[in-house]
């Protein structure tokens, strides 16, 4: 690889999303402590408000930011499969947080169930690359958030951020080896986005990625993965191991913890 | 005056079959003169290259060529019609790493756009012997139009006595026209492509 390859590689994968993950965490942040109603006696919920505005907005918009930089601007209908990704993100971005607006009616898990169901069945029969892609997205976001979902809310902290952003580092070095430089950039950037947003967390320990922000970023892993899968040399057996099995150990260190927790 | 049934009878049968044969030898109208089509030549995979160029860090061009294509043309001023399809997947620049990333998702993405296509829509004089081809070319999923400068290169008779005939063609597209605008730091935009066929007719 010729060093300015590299170079834009690092930039856009790494450095500007990394910068742009920790300025939008906090003044996103900072921004909803100003428009939340001053004199709050709910201090708690006040809290727990912002720390949802600042993880729900800033992975978005810096995964969106980042596409729009690699792709150019976002088309509809999708010039090609590259540019369902965006799209999905902000379909998962509506399916995490319908839950959190509602939750007196729709549980947290149902969007996931509902998903995982159409994208088996989609993925069963419908046999185009493309509705492929789609449906091997769907299944894996479904999957991965029925996994996490459950375990989110209560545990906050390095328990939920760290091992998913292995996950998606891993991804982004699977997505190298096996063909797709561009795909590999938005796993690696999503994986530096959720490191700005884990390093904002360890000051502000409230901060967590629930509901729409992890949705974002499970749905993320599924896009590069079942792309990779279906148009480069990812077998898929692989980006199936590493799309369930990174939600699957987090949720299992998340289980741990919070035993650990009950325990003391 | 009592008219007679036999004269009548008569008359009616001179004018019936003079109208029957009046009738009958007008018989349809001629059609206009059509110029009938040129006869197109089936392009010859094994003689004929389709290869392309692009600019490497600004230093300096590397080649590539599709080893897979097929299709027709004819060569006929005004009439000439070309009608090509690449095989994506075929692309070949001599280095197994550098053909994966190209068919990737980076570039030609393969596995979803497994053609490059183009199809003729009209024809004109142009320069000397050249002959200036318009039509659609569709790459990575997104059709452009496209005008090319087609030289004949001959005619002749080749095996088996089949005529044979060649033309050579080289004209310059933007890959981000077509979606594939990545790595503008070290690939330039504009790609060469030089289509040079052999057909053959019997």
């Amino acid at each position: 690889m010729d060093p300015q390859t590299a170079l834009q590689l690092l930039l856009l994968g790494v450095v500007l999303p990394l910068a742009a993950s920790l300025a939008s965490t906090a003044v996103c942040w900072w921004t909803a402590r100003g428009i939340l109603p001053v004199g709050d006696r709910r201090d708690g919920l006040r809290d727990r408000r912002r720390a949802m505005l600042a993880a729900i907005l800033s992975p978005l918009a810096v995964l969106v930011g980042v596409q729009v930089a690699l792709f150019g601007a976002l088309t509809f209908p999708p010039q090609n499969a590259l540019h369902q990704i965006p799209l999905m993100l902000i379909a998962a971005f509506v399916l995490g947080l319908v839950p959190a607006l509602l939750p007196r009616f729709i549980p947290a898990w149902a969007p996931a169930a509902i998903a995982f169901v159409a994208g088996l069945w989609w993925w069963l029969f419908v046999k185009t690359p493309r509705h492929e892609a789609l449906a091997t997205a769907t299944l894996l976001w479904g999957a991965g958030m029925l996994l996490t979902t459950p375990h989110a809310r209560p545990i906050r902290g390095w328990t939920l951020m760290v091992p998913l952003g292995f996950t998606l580092a891993g991804a982004a070095v699977l997505l190298v080896a096996t063909g797709s430089l561009k795909l590999a950039q938005l796993a690696g950037a999503a994986a530096v986005t959720l490191l700005g947003i884990f390093a904002v967390s360890l000051t502000r320990p409230r901060l967590v990625i629930a509901g729409p922000g992890l949705s974002v970023f499970v749905a993320m892993l599924a896009a590069t993965l079942s792309q990779g899968a279906a148009f480069g040399d990812t077998p898929k057996e692989l980006a199936l191991a590493v799309g369930i099995g990174g939600p699957a150990i987090a949720d299992a260190l998340t289980r741990w913890r919070s035993a650990s927790a009950l325990s003391r | 005056m009592r008219a007679c049934p036999v004269c009548i009878v008569a008359v009616a049968g001179a004018l019936g079959l003079g109208g029957f044969a009046f009738l009958g030898g007008a018989g349809p109208a001629p059609a206009p003169a059509v110029a009938a089509a040129p006869e197109a030549f089936t392009v010859d995979n094994v003689h004929s290259s389709v290869i392309f160029r692009i600019k490497h860090n600004n230093v300096s061009y590397f080649y590539g060529r599709f080893n897979t294509f097929s299709g027709s043309f004819a060569i006929d001023g005004e009439s000439t019609t070309l009608d090509i399809t690449v095989d994506a997947a075929s692309v070949d620049t001599a280095n197994e790493g550098r053909d994966k990333h190209v068919k990737s998702q980076d570039f030609f993405s393969v596995k979803e756009f497994p053609t490059v296509a183009f199809k003729s829509a009209s024809a004109k004089k142009g320069a000397g012997e050249a002959i200036e081809v318009s039509g659609n070319l569709t790459f990575h999923g997104v059709t452009k139009p496209v005008t090319v400068a087609v030289t004949p290169t001959g005619q002749g008779t080749g095996r088996g006595g089949a005529t044979v005939a060649g033309f050579e063609t080289t004209f310059t597209i933007k890959r981000s026209d077509f979606g594939m605008g990545g790595m503008t730091g070290s690939l330039s935009d504009e790609v060469a492509i030089t289509v040079s066929l052999q057909g053959s007719r019997k």
